[in-house]
C-alpha cells in the first residue's frame, strides 16, 4: 500500500536571484514499511526530498501525498500539526536540546502532543531503555556520545509512535560501531514495529541495509532498486 | 516544559545572563530607592509647609491674597468659624492676623511679615513648636512674647527673653510700633520662611494694629485627602465676599516642585528602563542568533511558531523577573536602611524647604509602577527578537 507519493515534484531555490533546481521533477512512491536509503552526491537534492516528504519544505510544483493527505496544500499551522502528529525525524547533527536531559528530550515531543506527564515519562524511559540507554536517562547530551545522541534522537523520533522516521544522514557522525548498532536498531524496529525508514546517506554500510536504494543525481532519480532481504 | 526549557536556557550562558540580571537589579533598585527618595523629598516639603505655615485651607477676604491689605480682615469672622467648627472633616480651626512689620534691636532690623495667632489652638494647627531650638512656645501667660527665626536671631543679635520692637502700619494709617520679647527660637526647614516670618501672639498683634477681625482663618482638615470636597463644601456656605482657598492655591510653587520632582523621578526611571530594554533586547537577539538551527528543528519537529515565540518570551520575562524582583528587594533593603538611619543631604537646600536629613519611606504606588515597568519592558521589548523567531523557516535554519 502506497502511503508516501510524490508527483512530479520539483524544488527550485533562488538565492540571490539566481535560480538552482534542487529537485527536479520527480514522481516516487512509498510503501509501508520500507526501509528506503536515497543516496547521491552531496547537493544532489537528497535532502531537500526528506524536507518535502517530511512537510518541512514545499515543493515549487508537483504534489505531494502522504497517506493520501495532500501536504503540500496545508497551511503552515497545519502542516506544523501533521509533522508532530505523524513524522519523526533524524538529523544528521542529531539537534537534541543541550539543556534537556536525555528523558527531557524524548519527552518534549509527548509534551508537543498534549500527553499527561506521568505517560510521557513512562514512554520516555521505556524507549531509552529499549534502545540501550537505561542508564543514561538523565545525562544531558554533551555527557553522550555521538552514537547515543543520535540513540537519544531516534527515540525522541519515535516517542509519538509515527508512521514515518524521515532521516538526513543519521551516521554520518557516527563511528563505524556506533553507526552499525544504530542501523540495526532502525532495522529492528522496522522489522518489529513496521515503521516507515526513509533516510539519505553517504554511507555504504547504511546502502547495504536497505530493501530499496534511490539513487539521487542533479535532482533526479537515476537509479531505484529494490532488493529482499 | 517549555518554562523549564526557557529557565534551563537562560543558564546556557550564564555570564550573558547574568550581565543583564545584575544590571536589571541595580537599575531596578536604583529606580526605585531614587523615585521613593525624590518622592519622600516631595512630601516632607509638602508636609512641612503645610504643618508649619498654611494648613490644609485657609479663609480671607476676597483679595486679600493679591493686596494683602491690613484692612482687608474677614467680616463677622466668629460666626464664620463657628459655622466651619460645626463642618464634617473639620478638626480644628484658628485665626491669623498676617502683616507687614519691620523688626528691630538695638544692633539692626529687618522687614518681615508677622504673624499673630491663638496661642493655644496654633499649638494644635502648626507644628512650629517642634522646630523650636531655644525657648518656648507662645502661651497666655507670657508678656508680649514673640517668635523668631535663628537666622533672624542672628542677624538682630537676639537671645531668648531680648526685647524687639515691632512696627507695623496700623488700620487708621498710621505707623505704630509695639515691644515684644523673645520666648522662643526656632529653626524649621525651609530658609524663606524663617528669614520672613515672626509669630506673635493674636491679641498682642490685634492691639497694635488695631483691626477687629482676622486676616485669615486656618483649617485643620480630618482627612487630608478630603481637603478638595471640604473646601467647596465651607465656599458653599459663605458668600462671594470669603475667598476660601487649599494649600495648593496657598503654595503654589511647592504644588509645581512637587510636579517637578515627580516628573524628574519618572524621566530618571524611563531612562534606567530604556536602558535594561536595550540590554534585554540585546541578549534576546544574541539568543535567537545562536539558537536559530534548534529553533528551526523545535518548528520540524512540530513545535508551533507561536510556542516558540512564548518560549522566548518566557526566557526574557524570567531573566526580568528575577532582575525586577532582586530590584525591589535590594531597593527596599536600602529605602529600609535609608529611613532608619537618614540620607544626609546638603543643608543648602533649605532655600528649597528640603530637610537636611532625608528619611525615605516606601510609596507602594511607586512600587506598583516599578513591576508594570518591568511587566511593559518584558512585554513590549521582547517582542521584536521573538519575532524573529515566528519568522526562521525550520528548512532554512536547520541548512545553515
Amino acid at each position: 500500500m502506497k502511503v508516501i507519493a510524490l508527483n512530479n515534484v520539483s524544488k527550485v531555490y533562488n538565492p540571490k536571484g539566481i535560480a538552482v533546481t534542487a529537485v527536479n521533477d520527480v514522481s516516487l512512491a512509498f510503501d509501508e514499511g520500507e526501509f528506503t536509503a536515497i543516496v547521491g552526491a552531496s547537493g544532489s537534492g537528497k535532502t531537500t526530498l526528506l524536507n518535502m516528504i517530511g512537510g518541512i519544505d514545499m515543493p515549487t510544483s508537483g504534489e505531494v501525498f502522504v497517506q493520501n493527505q495532500k501536504i503540500n496544500e496545508l497551511s503552515e499551522a497545519k502542516l506544523t500539526v501533521f509533522r508532530r502528529n505523524n513524522i519523526g525525524f533524524v538529523f544528521q547533527q542529531y539537534n537534541l536540546l543541550p539543556v534537556l536531559t536525555a528523558m527531557e528530550n524524548v519527552e518534549f515531543v509527548l509534551e508537543m502532543q498534549g500527553n499527561p506527564k506521568a505517560e510521557r515519562k513512562q514512554r520516555a524511559k521505556e524507549l531509552l531503555t529499549a534502545i540501550g540507554l537505561g542508564n543514561k536517562l538523565n545525562e544531558r547530551p554533551g555527557k553522550l556520545s555521538g552514537g547515543q545522541q543520535q540513540r537519544v534522537a531516534v527515540a525522541r523520533a519515535l516517542a509519538h509512535k509515527p508512521k514515518f522516521i524521515i532521516a538526513d544522514e543519521p551516521t554520518a557522525n557516527l563511528d563505524s560501531k556506533s553507526a552499525a548498532d544504530l542501523l540495526e536498531m532502525m532495522q529492528e524496529l522496522n522489522r518489529k514495529d513496521g515503521i516507515t525508514f526513509i533516510f539519505s546517506t553517504h554511507d555504504q554500510r547504511v546502502v547495504e541495509k536497505a530493501k530499496r536504494v534511490i539513487v539521487f543525481e542533479d535532482g533526479k532519480v537515476k537509479e531505484d532498486v529494490s532488493y529482499t532481504k | 516544559m517549555t518554562s523549564k526549557l526557557a529557565w534551563k536556557n537562560i543558564w546556557r550562558n550564564k555570564t550573558r545572563s547574568l550581565v543583564f540580571i545584575i544590571a536589571a537589579i541595580l537599575g531596578f533598585a536604583m529606580a526605585l530607592f531614587t523615585l521613593n527618595t525624590m518622592k519622600s523629598i516631595s512630601q516632607q516639603r509638602l508636609s512641612d509647609a503645610i504643618n508649619i505655615q498654611t494648613s490644609y485651607i485657609q479663609i480671607h477676604k476676597a483679595g486679600f491674597m493679591e493686596d494683602r491689605e491690613i484692612n482687608f480682615t474677614i467680616p463677622d469672622a466668629e460666626n464664620v468659624m463657628a459655622k466651619v467648627k460645626a463642618m464634617p472633616g473639620i478638626e480644628i480651626v484658628s485665626k491669623r492676623i498676617s502683616c507687614n512689620a519691620v523688626v528691630a534691636s538695638p544692633e539692626n532690623n529687618i522687614a518681615c511679615e508677622i504673624k499673630g495667632v491663638m496661642p493655644q489652638e496654633e499649638n494644635e494647627i502648626s507644628v512650629l513648636k517642634d522646630f523650636l531650638v531655644e525657648g518656648e512656645a507662645l502661651n497666655n501667660n507670657q508678656n508680649s512674647p514673640i517668635l523668631v527665626s535663628k537666622r533672624t536671631a542672628e542677624r538682630l543679635k537676639l537671645k531668648v527673653r531680648s526685647k524687639v520692637v515691632v512696627t507695623i502700619k496700623a488700620s487708621n494709617g498710621e505707623i505704630t510700633g509695639g515691644s515684644f520679647r523673645v520666648a522662643g527660637i526656632f529653626v524649621t526647614p525651609s530658609t524663606p520662611y524663617d528669614e520672613s516670618t515672626v509669630i506673635a501672639r493674636y491679641n498682642d498683634l490685634q492691639e497694635l494694629s488695631r483691626i477687629d477681625e482676622p486676616h485669615e482663618l486656618v483649617i485643620k482638615v480630618t482627612d487630608p485627602n478630603k481637603v478638595i470636597e471640604v473646601q467647596m463644601a465651607i465656599q458653599n456656605q459663605l458668600t462671594n465676599q470669603y475667598q476660601v482657598n487649599d494649600w495648593k492655591y496657598l503654595l503654589p510653587e511647592l504644588f509645581a516642585f512637587d510636579g517637578f520632582i515627580n516628573m524628574v523621578g519618572m524621566l530618571f526611571t524611563i531612562i534606567i528602563i530604556i536602558g535594561l530594554g536595550f540590554s534585554l533586547m540585546n541578549t534576546m537577539n544574541m539568543i535567537v542568533q545562536e539558537r536559530t538551527k534548534e529553533l528551526g528543528m523545535l518548528r520540524a519537529i512540530g513545535q508551533g511558531k507561536w510556542s516558540v515565540f512564548r518560549m522566548l518570551l518566557k526566557e526574557s520575562g524570567l531573566m526580568t523577573f528575577i532582575g525586577a524582583a532582586g530590584g525591589i528587594v535590594l531597593g527596599i533593603g536600602f529605602i529600609s536602611v535609608a529611613s532608619k538611619h537618614g540620607i544626609s543631604i546638603s543643608e543648602g537646600l533649605g532655600f528649597l524647604g528640603i530637610r537636611p536629613i532625608i528619611y525615605p519611606t516606601l510609596h507602594p504606588g511607586l512600587l506598583i509602577m516599578i513591576i508594570v515597568l518591568a511587566i511593559v519592558l518584558t512585554v513590549i521589548i521582547s517582542t521584536f527578537p521573538a519575532s524573529r523567531a515566528l519568522a526562521i523557516k525550520p528548512q532554512e535554519a536547520l541548512r545553515d
